[in-house]
C-alpha cells in the first residue's frame, strides 16, 4: 500500500468514526457511551500516587518496624535513661508466649555520657483465671552522672555535684486481683549498689563536695534484700491518659542490708490520684498527692542513693531532676487540662512538696513551689504520643519532654 | 531537488490532509453544537446504559497513613479551593437533578416507597449464617478496628463476624446493621449484615489459619485464642454470644474506591468522583447517621458479572462507626462537629484557656448500653465533618445537599424505628434513643437545606397546569411559600429562552406544535433563588424533562 493510500485509508476511518459519533449522539446514553468508548482506548494499569508508595516502603522498611516495634518482636528504644543523662539508644526485643500467658521482654540502652543499662521482665499477667498475676524481672543500670545537691530542703541548687550510680535488682511481684480494680502483692528482690566518681566535666564529682554525714552511704555501699508489700485500688478510666476515676496505692518495704548492717530501713510510698472530668471530658482537674516516709533502726541511715527525691517531670516540674534528697517527702500537683483539638490538649499545673528529715515534719509548710503549662500531642487513640512540659519556679524554668509517659 | 514522483505524493498527501481536517472542523463544530443542546430525546435519563465489560482491574490497596495525610493536608488545599473558586456542578446527574441508577446508585425509597418490610430487609435478609451447622474458621480478620474471624456456614456462604468491643455491648453491631439498612434504602450497595448469636461449639476452626499479631509477626491462630477471644465478649443469658455477620459480597474484591479522580483502568469511570452527586451527597448522609469515619477504607469496589459481562459494583462497607459508636469505643464529643486535624479551632482553645465552651461539650449524652456519644441536640447538619476531609464531600453545592436532604426528609419517623429495630437492642430505650436523634437529625437537616434555596420538587403537568410540592412545607418545616410564575418559550438547540408576555400562573401557556417551553419559579421571601422547570411537549404530551436550580 502507498504511502497516499494509507493517509487515505487513515483520513476515511477518521471521518467514519467522525459521522459514526456524530450519529450516536443522538441521545445521552450516546453520550454517555460515546465517553466510555473514549476512555477505554486510553486505559492505563492502576498506580498508586508516589506520596502513597513512598509512605508504604517506609513502613515496610526495618528501620521504621524497628521504631514502632513491629519487627517480630524486635524494635529500637530512644529516650534516656534518666533525665539529664543524655540520649539513650538500645535494643529492645518483646515476646508474648503461650498465647500471650507470658510475656518476655528484653531491652538495653547506651547514652552519650557513657551510661548505659539493661533489663530482662518476663510477665505473667493473668494466671489462674485473671486471678492472679506475677513480674520477674532483673535490672542492671550504670548511671554515669546523677545529680546531687545535697541533702534537705535547704540544699542549694549551685551545690550541684554528680556521681555515677551502679544498681542491679533482681525483683519477683506476685500478685492477686482481689476484686475489679483492687489488687495486692508481694515484692521479693536483691538489690546491689555502688556508686562512683561523676562522669560530668561541668559539675563537680559528689565524693569531692559531700562527705558521707552530708551524703550517707557515700563512702561504702551496700547490697540489700528487699521484701515488702503493695496494695493498690484503681478505678482510673484508662491507665494511659485518664480523664475521670482514681488510683490509691500504698507500698512498703523493707530494706535489709545484707553486707555493713548500717543502712537497714523501712520505706512508705503513699500514692493518690484523682482525675474530675468536665464538659464530657472535654476538661479535667487531675489532683495528685504522693508521700514517701522512710525510717531508719538505731545506729541504722538510709543511704542517699536510696532517699526520696523531687525535682524532676514526675514531681516537681519547675526543678531540676532529683533537685531535693531527704529521709521522707510530700508532694502535691494539680492540674487543670482541656481539649484544644483531638489531636492536642492543654494544660496548666501547680507543683509543690518539699524534702524533711522527721515525720513530725509532715506537713504543708514551706513547701518549695511551681506552676507551668502542658502541650500535649495526642495519637489516633486519643492519648499523648508527646509531651511538652515546661515547669516555672524561683529556680528558673525546665522543659522536659516525654513519649508515651502520662500517667 | 524534488522529483516528480515525490512532488505528486506529497501535493496529494496535502489534499488529504486538508480534507481530513475540513472534515475534523465540521465534525468539531457539530460537536460543539452537540454540546450546546440542553436536553435529547432520552432526558431524563433515569438508568445510566449497561456498563462495558471490562478486563484487567487490578486490585488497589490503600494505606491508612497516606489516605489520613493526604485527607487531611492535601484535600482541603486542593478540593477545598476548587468549591470556593471554580466550583463544579455534579455531573453524574440527570436533567431533573436526579442520579440515574447505575453501578453507584440505585433510586429507592424516596423515589419507589419500600414498606417497612423492605426497609428492614435491606440488602437481604434470608441468608443469615445456618444456625443449625458448624461455623469454619477460615481466616482471621486482623485490619479494620475490631478483632473478628470469617467464617463460612454450612452452605459455603462466607461471612465476616465481628464482635463488640467488650466493655461496649451491642455498640457496633447494631450500628453496623441499622447503617446497612438505611445506606441501603438511600440507595447505595451495602453488604448483608446481621445480627447472629452462636454458641463456642459452634465455631470450628480451619486448618492453616493465620493471625497477624500485634508485633506484626503471623502466627497460627488457634483454639485457645478463639477461646480468649470470646472470653471477653459477654455471654448472654442463654449461653450465646452476639456479633456481627456481615456477608461476603458477590463477585471479586478488588479493593475500595477513592473519593477522588478515576479508575484508569476501569472504561465505565468516566466521571471524577469528587464531582458525583451520590459521593457528594453522602457528606448530608453522613452527617445525619454521624457517619465520621468516610475514609477510603469503608468503601469496596466489587468485579461482578451480569448476563456474561463483567463490570466494578461500588459498595459502602463497614457501619460500625455510625451513630454513637467508634469502632471499638463510644465515638468522642467532638466527632462530627471538627476534623482530626483542626489548627484554627486549637490555637483559639489553647490561648482562650478552653473556657469557651462549645454546644458539643455541653450535651447530655444517652448513658444506654448500645448508644454511645449520639445526640441530636448539639447536631447542626451545616456545620457536620468527618473525622478526615473528605474530597467529594468538600465539593458539595447547595443541589448537591438538596438532593440529599430531600432523601433523609422522605423517611417517615416509624420507618426510622422500624429500621433502628433491626440492630437488636436489648434494651428498648437505647433504641428509642437513636431513633429520637435520627428523627430530630432529619429535622434538623430538612431545615437547614430546605432554606438554602426554594425547596420545590415532584414537579408535574396536570390538568393543564404545573405542579409541585413545597418540600419544607410538606415536612411541616414552614408556612407554603408564595411562589411567582413567568413562562418563555425555550430554545433547545441554543440554549436561549424569550419570556412569554402576560404568563403570570401555574398555567401552562398556549403551546403551539412541539417545543420546549421553560417556568420560572420564583419567590418574594427568597429574591435569590429560583428554580427553572423545562417542558417539552411532542403531540400531546407534555412532559417534565429539566429542573435547574439557582441560589
Amino acid at each position: 500500500m502507498t504511502q497516499s493510500k494509507r493517509i487515505a485509508v487513515l483520513g476515511f476511518s477518521l471521518f467514519v468514526l467522525w459521522a459514526e459519533r456524530e450519529a450516536q449522539a443522538q441521545s445521552r446514553t450516546d453520550l454517555i457511551q460515546s465517553a466510555r468508548t473514549e476512555k477505554e482506548t486510553k486505559l492505563t494499569p492502576l498506580v498508586p500516587p508516589k506520596a502513597e508508595r513512598v509512605i508504604v516502603r517506609t513502613q515496610n522498611s526495618l528501620p521504621y518496624r524497628l521504631l514502632t516495634g513491629e519487627a517480630h518482636g524486635f524494635g529500637v528504644s530512644l529516650g534516656n535513661m534518666v533525665p539529664g543523662s543524655g540520649f539513650a539508644i538500645g535494643p529492645r526485643y518483646t515476646k508474648p508466649m503461650w498465647e500471650s500467658k507470658l510475656i518476655l521482654r528484653v531491652d538495653a540502652s547506651a547514652a552519650i555520657n557513657e551510661s548505659y543499662g539493661g533489663r530482662l521482665a518476663v510477665t505473667l499477667p493473668r494466671l489462674f483465671s485473671d486471678r492472679t498475676f506475677a513480674t520477674f524481672s532483673t535490672q542492671h543500670r550504670n548511671i554515669s552522672e546523677m545529680p546531687y545537691y545535697g541533702l534537705g530542703p535547704d540544699s542549694s541548687k549551685t551545690g550541684r555535684s554528680n556521681y555515677r550510680l551502679e544498681d542491679t535488682n533482681v525483683e519477683l511481684r506476685p500478685g492477686i486481683r482481689v476484686f475489679k480494680g483492687l489488687s495486692a502483692g508481694l515484692i521479693g528482690s536483691y538489690l546491689a549498689v555502688n556508686t562512683g566518681l561523676g562522669h560530668s566535666t561541668r559539675y563537680i564529682s559528689t565524693e569531692e563536695q559531700f562527705g558521707p554525714a552530708a551524703a550517707p552511704g557515700l563512702d561504702r555501699q551496700t547490697n540489700f534484700w528487699r521484701g515488702g508489700g503493695f496494695v493498690e485500688y484503681d478505678w482510673r478510666d484508662q491507665i494511659s491518659y485518664p480523664a475521670s476515676g482514681g488510683r490509691y496505692s500504698a507500698q512498703y518495704v523493707r530494706y535489709l542490708d545484707r553486707n555493713l548492717g548500717a543502712y537497714s530501713f523501712l520505706r512508705l510510698d503513699l500514692d493518690a490520684s484523682q482525675y474530675i472530668p468536665l464538659f464530657n471530658r472535654t476538661r479535667v482537674f487531675a489532683l495528685h498527692g504522693s508521700s514517701s516516709l522512710t525510717t531508719a533502726g538505731n545506729g541504722q541511715l538510709v543511704p542517699f542513693y536510696l532517699q526520696p527525691t523531687l525535682g524532676g517531670s514526675n514531681t516537681l516540674r519547675g526543678y531540676r531532676f532529683n533537685r531535693f534528697y531527704g529521709d521522707n517527702s510530700v508532694m502535691v500537683n494539680g492540674e487543670y487540662r482541656w481539649f484544644c483539638s483531638p489531636a492536642l490538649d492543654m494544660a496548666v499545673f501547680a507543683d509543690a512538696g518539699k524534702v524533711f528529715q522527721h515525720w513530725e515534719q509532715w506537713n504543708f509548710h514551706n513547701l518549695e513551689s511551681d506552676v507551668g503549662f502542658s502541650v500535649r500531642f495526642k495519637g489516633r487513640a486519643a492519648r499523648p504520643a508527646f509531651t511538652v512540659d515546661t515547669g516555672f519556679s524561683h529556680e528558673g524554668f525546665q522543659i522536659w519532654f516525654r513519649v508515651n509517659t502520662m500517667n | 531537488m524534488v522529483s516528480r514522483k515525490h512532488y505528486e505524493l506529497t501535493m496529494r498527501n496535502a489534499l488529504w490532509i486538508a480534507a481530513i481536517a475540513v472534515a475534523g472542523a465540521l465534525g468539531q463544530q457539530a460537536s460543539a453544537e452537540d454540546h450546546g443542546r440542553k436536553f435529547y430525546a432520552d432526558d431524563p435519563l433515569w438508568r445510566e446504559p449497561e456498563p462495558r465489560p471490562v478486563s484487567g482491574i487490578a486490585i488497589r490497596g490503600v494505606d491508612h497513613i497516606y489516605d489520613f495525610l493526604n485527607g487531611s493536608y492535601v484535600t482541603p488545599r486542593r478540593e477545598g479551593k476548587a468549591a470556593k473558586h471554580a466550583p463544579q456542578p455534579a455531573l453524574d446527574v440527570n436533567t431533573l437533578g436526579e442520579v440515574p441508577d447505575s453501578s453507584w446508585y440505585t433510586n429507592r425509597h424516596a423515589f419507589h416507597r419500600m414498606s417497612i418490610a423492605e426497609l428492614q430487609r435491606g440488602p437481604g435478609n434470608s441468608t443469615p449464617p445456618d444456625p443449625n451447622r458448624a461455623w469454619r474458621i477460615t481466616a482471621a480478620k486482623s485490619d479494620g478496628i475490631t478483632p473478628g474471624f470469617v467464617i463460612e456456614d454450612g452452605h459455603e456462604h462466607r461471612y465476616v463476624l465481628k464482635f463488640d468491643p467488650p466493655l461496649y455491648p451491642e455498640l457496633c453491631s447494631a450500628a453496623d446493621v441499622i447503617g446497612s439498612k438505611i445506606f441501603y434504602a438511600l440507595g447505595y450497595s451495602t453488604p448483608e449484615n446481621y445480627i447472629v448469636r452462636f454458641r463456642r461449639q459452634q465455631l470450628e476452626l480451619a486448618d492453616g489459619v493465620m493471625y497477624r499479631h500485634p508485633s506484626g509477626k503471623k502466627i497460627p491462630l488457634t483454639e485457645h485464642m478463639v477461646d480468649e477471644l470470646l472470653q471477653a465478649q459477654p455471654k448472654l443469658a442463654d449461653g450465646t454470644y452476639r456479633a456481627l455477620a456481615s456477608r461476603w459480597l458477590d463477585g471479586k474484591v478488588v479493593g475500595p474506591f477513592d473519593y477522588r479522580g478515576a479508575r484508569s483502568d476501569d472504561p465505565n469511570d468516566t466521571i471524577p468522583h469528587q464531582d458525583r452527586r451520590v459521593l457528594r451527597g453522602l457528606a448530608v448522609f453522613s452527617a445525619w447517621l454521624n457517619h465520621h469515619d468516610t475514609s477510603q477504607i469503608n468503601t469496596m469496589d466489587v468485579l461482578v458479572t451480569e448476563d456474561g459481562r463483567q463490570y466494578l459494583k461500588h459498595h459502602l462497607i463497614d457501619f460500625g462507626s455510625i451513630l454513637g459508636s467508634r469502632g471499638d469505643r463510644p465515638k468522642e464529643p467532638w466527632i462530627g462537629h471538627q476534623n482530626m486535624i483542626a489548627h484554627k479551632e486549637a490555637v483559639a482553645r489553647a490561648v482562650t484557656f478552653g473556657l469557651y465552651v462549645p454546644r458539643w461539650q455541653r450535651s447530655d449524652y444517652s448513658k444506654l448500653r448500645g448508644v454511645g456519644l449520639f445526640d441530636a441536640w448539639s447536631f447542626d447538619p451545616l456545620q457536620w465533618k468527618p473525622e478526615v476531609p473528605n474530597p467529594a464531600f468538600l465539593m458539595m453545592d447547595r443541589a448537591d445537599a438538596f438532593w440529599a436532604a430531600k432523601q433523609v426528609a422522605a423517611f417517615t419517623d416509624g420507618e426510622i424505628r422500624a429500621m433502628v429495630e433491626t440492630g437488636e437492642l436489648s434494651d428498648q430505650r437505647a433504641a428509642d434513643w437513636i431513633a429520637d436523634c435520627l428523627i430530630k437529625r432529619r429535622d434538623k437537616i430538612a431545615q437547614a437545606w430546605s432554606s438554602k434555596l426554594l425547596a420545590l420538587d415532584r414537579f408535574r403537568v396536570a390538568d393543564g397546569g404545573l405542579e409541585w410540592i413545597d418540600l419544607a412545607a410538606e415536612n411541616g418545616l414552614g408556612a407554603v411559600l408564595e411562589i411567582q410564575v413567568r413562562w418563555a418559550t425555550f430554545d433547545n438547540e441554543r440554549e436561549t429562552s424569550e419570556e412569554i408576555p402576560g404568563e403570570n400562573s401555574a398555567r401552562l401557556p398556549e403551546m403551539r406544535g412541539d417545543g420546549y417551553w421553560m417556568a420560572v419559579l420564583e419567590s418574594p421571601e427568597r429574591p435569590r433563588q429560583s428554580v427553572r422547570v423545562y417542558i417539552r411537549k411532542r403531540g400531546e404530551l407534555a412532559q417534565i424533562v429539566g429542573v435547574d436550580r439557582t441560589w
